[in-house]
């Protein structure tokens, strides 16, 4: 099991993804970015919680993901050839989603660069999180619940194995959005 | 019920609680996987053993083995608290300088509105406990690991209503200060005080090193005894076992540094009978230092307090319906987005404190009041002042506050008092007396000061402090009693002289004469000079602001003019003699003489300041004809020749927003073109994306249209009900998920049931126009620029 708590101010967005999610081309990012991503980090408490399980497919192609039994096909390639898994739960925290809310109250455009920046920091967010608990372990992508086959469905076991809810105060509602809203869950295929 | 001994004790000697319980029954059998508190029926012998060797250890108090036993987690909670007290007793034996403290954890789940737990489903499940545990041994109850203000408010409002046992509660912070939803330790002291804890603290999270850090922060903030309760240090990992990194010694030789301080200390995760004896052998000779009672009068949110005394608080009075057609609308309508609004910009202007006022005749104002504060508490953290008549709903929305509010308000009549005095002692607060009575509102300064001293000391047998006594003498309009204000002015001074805090609601004054900023400010002035500690005011009024800055630094209440410096940079520009704004344009200094370049350079103030000049020679109409509505003609060309994109779009429409809502204020509405434009806009339910919806209301509202936006998980019924009572002739519909299309689909159909003539546009990541046709829809709309093109049609 992994916990951590991650400083947001010192994550690394990556230019392309905050581009792409606030509709602009590449170095065209509005002069309000850094200030938004400034604040946000601010009101954030960056965390996340990790669990390593054992993985097997069955020749009909039934995943199982520690105790969890799926079915996803482009799950399975994923991790063809892994025995072992990482379960990763990362968020901005409850504060930021506080702040998001009020965002949304104070100002359309600045909510809406800030919620970009958001998504782009909950990435960067995940990106530290595996860099930290995987170091040198050679690992597959990032593969999140809601990505081609996988059900979003499956989010709620990984936020139950990874022990979100008691150590991030993560909750999931019935149509699988999770509150706070800018947490990312995943599953990495490990090679090693 | 019988009050414990440990109340006599606390404060006189430093008392011991045990230490960890997890941890301990691990290496007792507990089964991987298992719940602690199922060993209370499994192996009952093995939580004895703990405890007992706890108390072997000189623990003067041990924790029963039920820190999540409730009934989210177990069908047969009652059986096992009353199994874990019996085993403490039988612990205990015949010692009787040992306590019992009912253990209760958190529910682990979180509580609305940021999870899905109610706030009265959290009391009961606590409630629950309490009363499964009463008569059943226990000498107090200790509230722990609280990680959220709401739920610990939850459980601490469980076990007073249910118990009259000692309530101690610790929270969890991290190493910043701060607990999971925000709280610092002085937000958690100053509820818990007015929610009348008997001993307040930390646990877990932290080792005794980094709460160390902390504990200064909670001995300057709290009359009551501390408790600290930490860590063994961080976990770490050694030979595939969880460690921590603090063994007994180091764990001890912390809590001896920390020990004059601390009324209570113990341990918890990492922890163990070992850790509890050396602990109390470093400890047991330092001498506990007598707890000085603190005389701060203090407020609080979740996240903040603020003081009053020494400068000026401000609170914001614009959500209150008196005297605001917008508002009053709002709260019929149900649109809290415009409630919320208001929330932040009075936080962006400075204010301190937001006031709430939700009394209409025609709505359920209990209900409403709860509904407004909590939407308020999710967009700001300021505390609020819950300001009613009505004592139901007063104590609903006291109930039901994430921090320690202030009251607006009570009065010097035996009903009122009555009526609040209870409220203020049960939930905690501060608050506003106002200086009339059976008798009505006293002529003269001694009259009102008589009134007030005497709410004080009928608040003082409630057990309600001087201290959180704020009086308000009354500003009455002047043009009806024209020594009303010196009077005031004079009662204020003389309060301020006998060390009582004031307050007023300063714009009353000038009521029922012409351009009241002026009168206001020149009285806000005058009482600030007076003496006047909470200011209750519009925050958006740049004269009352002026006036507050100007007083803080002519006045010597603002170090280095650092505040005033700041204020004054932020005041938007006036207009120049050459009729221009002077802003900075990527990075120069530049001049903006028009409305439609302060719209098409999205500058929000340019275009309000601009259009106000403007109307001294154009009228309204001829404004949005040849100034907003071309400045958004070319900002919408400029987006789809891809000059500017969605951010700069974004801007500009809320700078033609700006410039609206001055011009509307000067359109009579029977006179409005655009008065009959309406739209219904929404995200279905189970959805809680808005941005695309959000970016679609203000561009449509830009373009001139009445938008009620219903916000997000909005059910179909509201949808139908709003669609008709506004006489909208379209609706837009927003999903982002394909788990929640069926509940756009049921929209649609309740729709064309309800109101046949309605059109209906969807949109979002998940629709396109076949599966808007699919599902009944008139139009699907890419983006916004669509939508409104769209609705340029459908009101055509």
């Amino acid at each position: 099991m992994f916990y951590g708590e991650l400083d947001a101010k010192d994550l690394t967005l990556d230019g392309r993804e905050l581009s792409a999610r606030l509709s602009v081309p590449l170095g065209r990012l509005p002069d309000e970015t850094n200030e938004c991503r400034l604040k946000l980090a601010d009101a954030s408490n960056a965390a996340y919680s990790a669990v390593t399980v054992d993985c097997t497919a069955d020749s009909d192609g039934i995943l199982r993901i520690g105790d969890v039994f799926l079915s996803s096909s482009a799950l399975c390639k994923s991790l063809d050839g892994c025995k072992k898994a990482l379960l990763l739960t990362v968020t901005l925290g409850v504060r930021s989603e506080r702040y998001l809310r009020a965002c949304a109250a104070s100002s359309p455009s600045l909510h809406f660069i800030t919620d970009a920046v958001a998504d782009a920091m909950v990435e960067a967010a995940a990106d530290e999180a595996e860099k930290i608990i995987l170091g040198e372990v050679k690992h597959r992508v990032r593969f999140s619940p809601g990505y081609s086959d996988l059900p979003l469905s499956f989010t709620a076991e990984i936020l139950r194995l990874t022990n979100a809810k008691k150590l991030m105060g993560i909750t999931l509602s019935d149509t699988f959005l999770a509150t706070p809203s800018k947490t990312v869950t995943a599953i990495i295929g490990l090679k090693e | 019920m019988k009050q414990t001994g440990i109340l006599e004790l606390l404060g006189k000697k430093r008392l011991y609680f045990d230490g960890a319980t997890g941890t301990e029954l691990q290496k007792a059998g507990l089964i991987a996987g298992e719940s602690p508190e199922l060993m209370n029926l499994r192996a009952p012998e093995a939580v004895e053993a703990l405890h007992r060797a706890y108390y072997d250890a000189g623990a003067d108090i041990i924790k029963t083995n039920t820190f999540g036993a409730n009934r989210l987690k177990f069908d047969n909670y009652e059986t096992v608290v009353h199994e874990a007290l019996s085993i403490a007793k039988r612990a205990r034996g015949e010692r009787t300088d040992k306590f019992i403290a009912l253990d209760i954890g958190p529910t682990g789940r979180m509580l609305a509105p940021l999870g899905d737990l109610a706030f009265e489903d959290a009391v009961e499940i606590f409630a629950e406990v309490v009363r499964a545990a009463e008569g059943q041994g226990a000498d107090l109850i200790l509230i722990e690991t609280m990680s959220d203000t709401l739920e610990m408010k939850a459980a601490v409002i469980a076990a007073k209503e249910n118990s009259t046992l000692p309530v101690f509660v610790t929270c969890v912070y991290d190493g910043s200060g701060k607990m999971l939803t925000g709280g610092s330790p002085e937000v958690a002291v100053a509820m818990l005080e007015g929610l009348g804890a008997d001993a307040l603290g930390m646990n877990c999270s932290l080792g005794p090193d980094k709460m160390a850090e902390l504990l200064p922060r909670l001995s300057a903030a709290t009359s009551l005894p501390i408790i600290l309760n930490p860590n063994a240090g961080l976990p770490e990992v050694r030979d595939g076992k969880v460690c921590f990194s603090f063994d007994k010694d180091v764990f001890a030789s912390y809590m001896r540094k920390m020990a004059p301080l601390c009324a209570i200390m113990g341990g918890c995760c990492g922890t163990s009978p070992e850790y509890i004896k050396e602990l109390i052998s470093a400890t047991k000779d330092i001498k506990l230092e007598p707890i000085t009672k603190k005389t701060h009068t203090r407020v609080a949110s979740f996240a903040k307090t603020v003081d009053i005394g020494e400068r000026t608080v401000i609170v914001g009075e614009r959500i209150n319906p008196t005297g605001k057609k917008r508002l009053k609308e709002a709260l019929r309508s149900g649109d809290t987005s415009y409630i919320l609004e208001e929330a932040v910009k009075q936080g962006a202007a400075g204010a301190h404190i937001l006031d709430v006022n939700v009394g209409l005749p025609e709505i359920d104002e209990r209900l409403k009041l709860c509904e407004v504060v909590t939407a308020v508490q999710t967009v700001s953290d300021l505390p609020i002042q819950i300001d009613t008549a009505s004592p139901a709903a007063l104590e609903a929305a006291m109930r039901i506050y994430n921090g320690k509010p202030l009251v607006n308000s009570v009065n010097g009549s035996e009903e009122s008092m009555n009526a609040v005095f209870p409220l203020v002692k049960k939930y905690g607060g501060a608050v506003i007396a106002l200086t009339l009575d059976e008798g009505g509102i006293p002529k003269d300064s001694e009259g009102r000061i008589k009134i007030a001293e005497r709410i004080i000391a009928e608040a003082e047998k409630y057990g309600i402090e001087k201290k959180d006594i704020i009086v308000d003498p009354l500003a009455l309009a002047v043009s009806a009693e024209p020594d009303s204000a010196q009077v005031t002015l004079r009662t204020v001074k003389a309060l301020s002289e006998r060390g009582i805090y004031t307050s007023l609601g300063v714009s009353n004054v000038s009521f029922g004469l012409p351009r009241r900023d002026i009168i206001n400010s020149a009285f806000f002035s005058a009482a600030l000079s007076a003496g006047l500690n909470v200011a209750i005011i519009n925050p958006l009024a740049t004269g009352m602001m002026n006036a507050y800055f100007a007083h803080e630094a002519l006045f010597e209440k603002d170090e280095r003019f650092n505040s005033y410096i700041a204020y004054a940079a932020s005041v938007p520009e006036e207009i120049s003699s050459e009729g221009a704004t002077r802003v900075k344009l990527n990075g120069e200094n530049a001049e903006i003489r028009t409305v439609k370049d302060a719209i098409i350079n999205g500058l929000y103030d340019s275009a309000k300041a601009l259009s106000m000049a403007a109307l001294q020679t154009l009228s309204p109409m001829e404004i949005i004809e040849h100034e907003i509505i071309p400045a958004l003609g070319e900002v919408g060309r400029k987006f789809e020749r891809s000059e500017i994109f969605l951010p700069a779009l974004l801007t500009s429409a809320e700078a033609a927003l700006c410039a609206f809502g001055v011009v509307r204020e000067k359109i009579d509405a029977k006179a409005d073109p655009d008065a009959d434009k309406k739209i219904v806009l929404a995200t279905v339910e189970g959805d809680m994306h808005d941005i695309g919806k959000n970016i679609v209301r203000v561009i449509l509202e830009s373009h001139g249209y009445r938008v009620y936006d219903l916000g997000r998980n909005v059910p179909a019924e509201k949808i139908v009900k709003e669609a008709r009572r506004t006489g909208a002739r379209l609706v837009g519909l927003s999903a982002l998920m394909t788990t929640t299309v069926p509940a756009m689909e049921k929209t649609v159909k309740l729709l064309r049931a309800a109101t046949p003539d309605v059109k209906i546009m969807v949109g979002g990541a998940v629709m396109n126009a076949e599966y808007a046709e699919t599902i009944g829809a008139d139009y699907y709309a890419c983006d916004a620029m669509a939508a409104a093109s769209l609705c340029k049609k459908v009101f055509a």
